[in-house]
Formats: C-alpha cells, structure tokens, sequence
C-alpha cells in the first residue's frame, strides 16, 4: 500500500487549520504576558463567560449581530473593570500576586457566569447564523461539506471559515503590536512598571486596552471553538490546549504564538495518525501537544520566539 | 547658567512610611538653570525626596511646585508630561529591549498620531517617526552609544546601562533631569564621564538638573547648590563652599563623639 498523500494533505490542512484556533487563544495569553509578566489564569473562565453572554442573548431572541455588539461591549466593560480594580491597585506589587490575583478573578468570573446565565450545556450553532451549510454536526471537526477539487481534500466551510475569521484577527493584533506605540509601551510596561510610568507611558491606559482586547479574543475564540466542544465549563478546559502552544512559541511573542499554534496543530493530527498507528495507542490528541511542548522545552528553554533575558549575578 | 528663579519649590515635606518619617519637614529651592546636588548618608531620604519630586510617593504634608504648579498629588506621568525625566537608582531599564527601543520609549509623550496612522505608517506617524529617530540619534552621539545601538540592554556592562538610562531621559527633551545616585557602582573614570556629560547637558540643553549622591567629593565640583539631609531632615543648603564648612555637615559626615 502506498503512502496516501491526499489523506496526508488533509490531515495537514485541518491540522493548520486547528492551529491557527490555537494560536488565536494562545494570543490572549501572549497580550496579558506580555503587558504584566503574568500568566492570565483567567483566560479559560473568559472565553466561557463571553461565550455564553453571546449564546442566552442569541436564546433570549437576540439579533445576531446585536447580540455580537452587546457580548463585545461587556469583554470591553470588562477590561476597564479589571485595570481598574485589579490591576491598578496591584501595580507593582510581586509577580506572584498578580497571579493569585487572576487566580481568584477566574472563580470571580466563573460564579458571574453561573450567577447571571446558568450553568447549562448550550449548543450553539454559529454557522447556522452566518447560513454556512452543514451537513453533519456529528462529523463536522474534521470533514464534510466542501470539496476543493484540485486536492480531492474534504474541508467543512465552518472551519475555513473560522480559520479565515481566527488568522485576520491575529493579523490585525500582530500588526497592531508591532507597528504601534502601544506595542513598544506594552513591552515596557511588562520590563518595569516605575520607569514605564517615569518615562512617560500612560499604564493605565495601556492596561485597560490589553485586557479589554484579550476579553474580546476570548469572545470570538470563544464562539468558533463553542461550535466544536458546545457552550459549557469543557470550554474552560479546552484553553488549556494554548499552553503547550505558548510554551513552543514562547509567552512573549505574537509570531511565536502562530508558529506555536501551527506546530501542535499540525504535530497532534499526525501524531494521533501515523504514530498512534505505530506505537499502538489512540487518543494521543489528548496529550500529545504537550510532549511536543517538553521537547522543545529541552532545547529551547523560552521558546522558539520568546524572550532571553538575562539576569546578572 | 542658573536664572535665580526658582523652577522647583519643595515646601515643608513631610514623608512617612507607618512609624517611619523618612522626611522631616524639608523645604528648598531649584533654581532654573543650576546642577543641585541632594547629597547625605546612607539612609537620609535622598531618594524618598526624588520619589516625592517625581511623584512615586505623595507626602502626608507639604507642597511641590514645579513651574508655577503644584504637583505634590500629580502622578508620575502627568510630572513627566510638565517636562520631568529621572533616572533610577537601581537602573529602571526595560531589560527585554535594544538600547535603541530603550531610548525611543522616551518619545512616547510627543507621539500625537493615533494606532491607526502608527499601524498603517501614513501622515503624523511616519513624520513622527523621522523626527523621533533624529532625537535619539542625536543623544546616542551625544552619550557616545554609536556602538551599542541594536544590543540587549541587559548584556552591557552596569556603567553603560546608566548611560542608556540617561539617554532615554534625555531624548524627552526635559526641562528638569533627576538623577538618582548616576555615579554610584562605577570606577574613577566612569565617574569623570558621567560628571561631564552632566555638566554639558546643563551648559548646551540649559537642563535643570536634581541629582542624588553620597560620595560629597565627586558632586562638589559640578554642583552650583548643594542640599544636605540626614536622618529625613535638611542639614545644610547652599553653595558647595558653604556646605563643606557647616558644622552640621561635618559631624554627619565624619561622625561626632558625644
């Protein structure tokens, strides 16, 4: 039997495909790291909350796209409240506050969730909004619907879809750190907090931003990844497969962060594949991306992008 | 170069940290123009006071006023934005950068385009641009740091990572320059340098200049007005002659039998 080179590609594009979901979430991180030199703990509890804000307005006979605006306004509402109340009055205070910090601001967010929604399975159907035609929910992460003939590869258009809406955002993000005085603020005010505010850069403000755009990442991350694993608190878990990623990438990069993303995308689909067949085992999916991870680990303690500082002794 | 205008007031300061009182009561005047050194012992409150000046801490008592205005419950960014730079004592750097990022976060307050020009390079940005590259250009040969531009400031040796401190405070075009303890850590000659590059950025930018010691010999020659604190109160103020010949100064220096 010949190597199945159609199988082959199709499981490469869908595993880039997953991976740009990765990366889109991995982002999130990447921005809160980046800004404060923390882990945001929280990251999984927002993706829920935003989402399901989006589903019980979508349930209370919503408009789409209004619901869309109100969900995007509370992430915004969110962050401004979040500067205010947990990150101003924590400046510069430890590393390790900060963290405990959004350690309780995930079980903050998580008894909102439950307090204001419910804490209910919701399916949602978000291409059946945008009118994408899907055939099969059972089967829907990995083919059906759309042929793209010159490949013979079965791709689903929600998950072109959701590729395409995931890696513009994470474009527009790249661009927008890089090229932008809030990018070079946001690397300063991670390095120190005294001199960024010395020199000039509004902390604040810089604050506000970063988490108010993290909150809306977790909002659309969170409603093209709800199509996949529904609406309820697996959401939370799901996030965790940015870790690995994070850790391929490196915390402080957004290049890294889509590289990352790509890699365990990719590694996982053919892992579970080709080497699930040769060892023997299924399910490898579950835990491959993070053996990935360790190796590159070993070899690149900060990641393939991330930050060498170095510390004098 | 000094006007005799008083460009900076502290007036009756008083600081404590709980049961502490770091500072007593201090008043005295910067005038425009001069290199004042705040000099003392370890432990005196020198660089409580810069923190005062600068707007890290707010006193329980008294007033600071800085070109006409008071500033005492301004926070640092609104300090920096009336024309106040500072150094740290302890090099407040952002380690991840080249020394070049470094010296250009210290344009952010004359930025005016918004992310969106920024993020496309169109209009006030790309202007923006060309004239922020020509400042920090200018201060990098000021500062003689043509070599390092594109290093990590983390790799460089203690004595430059001051310079490139002091570069980015200056590229903000100040009008008033704290320096805490700019000498402190460094050999004879790194001194010397630092010592001029102090007194010709007084003599060619007309910078006011606040700056923090304890080493009495090396601030005595550049200084026009010397303010000496000791245990959070104001021992001596005046000219370098003057302060080395106080009484006070001595004993706090040399110690007194009692």
């Amino acid at each position: 039997m010949g190597f199945d080179w159609v199988f082959f590609t199709e499981l490469i594009v869908g595993g880039l495909m997953s991976g740009v979901m990765y990366s889109l979430v991995a982002v999130g991180f990447v921005l809160i790291y980046k800004s404060s030199g923390i882990f945001n703990f929280a990251q999984g509890t927002m993706l829920l909350f935003a989402a399901l804000t989006f589903v019980k307005l979508t349930e209370g006979s919503v408009n789409f796209w209004v619901a869309l605006a109100v969900s995007t306004g509370t992430m915004v509402v969110f962050g401004i409240l979040v500067e205010r109340f947990m990150m101003r009055p924590l400046a510069n205070q430890s590393l390790l506050s900060l963290f405990m910090a959004t350690v309780g601001l995930a079980i903050l967010i998580e008894g909102l969730a439950q307090y204001m929604w419910d804490s209910a399975i919701h399916g949602l159907q978000l291409a059946d909004f945008l009118d994408l035609a899907l055939l099969d929910p059972v089967n829907m992460t990995i083919f059906v619907v759309d042929y793209i003939e010159w490949l013979d590869i079965l791709i689903s258009k929600f998950d072109i879809f959701a590729t395409i809406v995931a890696g513009s955002m994470i474009l527009i993000l790249a661009v927008f750190f890089q090229k932008t005085r809030t990018g070079m603020s946001l690397r300063a005010v991670s390095d120190d907090h005294l001199a960024a505010m010395a020199v000039g850069i509004p902390l604040s403000r810089v604050w506000a931003l970063v988490w108010a755009v993290t909150g809306i990442i977790a909002l659309i991350a969170g409603l093209l990844w709800a199509e996949r694993v529904s609406v309820s608190f697996t959401l939370v878990e799901a996030v965790l497969k940015a870790l690995p990623v994070i850790l391929i990438g490196g915390l402080t990069s957004i290049p890294g962060a889509i590289v990352g993303g790509l890699i365990i995308g990719v590694g996982e689909k053919l892992g579970e594949i080709y080497l699930g067949d040769l060892i023997g085992v299924q399910g490898i999916e579950t835990w491959f991306s993070y053996f990935i991870a360790l190796i590159f680990l070993l070899f690149r303690p900060s990641g393939l992008f991330g930050l060498k500082t170095i510390e004098r002794v | 170069m000094s006007t005799g205008n008083p460009i900076l007031q502290i007036d009756n300061i008083t600081l404590a940290f709980g049961g502490v009182t770091a500072l007593n009561g201090i008043s005295f005047d910067v005038a425009e123009g001069e290199i004042c050194a705040v000099i003392g012992p370890n432990g005196a409150g020198k660089s409580s006071m810069l923190n005062v000046i600068n707007g890290v801490y707010v006193p329980q008592e008294g007033r600071v006023v800085f070109k006409g205005q008071d500033c005492t419950k301004m926070r640092p960014r609104q300090i920096a934005q009336l024309g106040m730079a500072r150094t740290f004592q302890n090099i407040g750097l952002f380690q991840g950068m080249t020394v070049l990022e470094n010296i250009l976060t210290g344009r952010c307050m004359k930025i005016r385009s918004t992310w969106l020009e920024q993020g496309l390079n169109i209009g006030r940005a790309r202007r923006e641009e060309v004239e922020n590259r020509r400042a920090v250009e200018e201060v990098i040969e000021f500062l003689h740091l043509q070599g390092i531009r594109k290093t990590p400031v983390g790799k460089l040796p203690y004595g430059l990572q001051k310079r490139v401190e002091l570069a980015r405070a200056l590229v903000a075009e100040p009008i008033m320059l704290l320096q805490d303890e700019p000498m402190t850590g460094m050999n004879l000659e790194e001194k010397k340098d630092m010592s001029c590059y102090a007194l010709e950025i007084n003599r060619e930018y007309g910078t006011t200049i606040v700056l923090i010691e304890h080493d009495m010999s090396v601030v005595m020659d550049i200084s026009d007005h010397v303010v000496v604190l000791d245990y959070g109160a104001k021992i001596g103020d005046g000219t370098p002659d003057e302060v080395k010949n106080n009484q006070d100064v001595i004993d706090a220096y040399l110690g007194v039998t009692h």
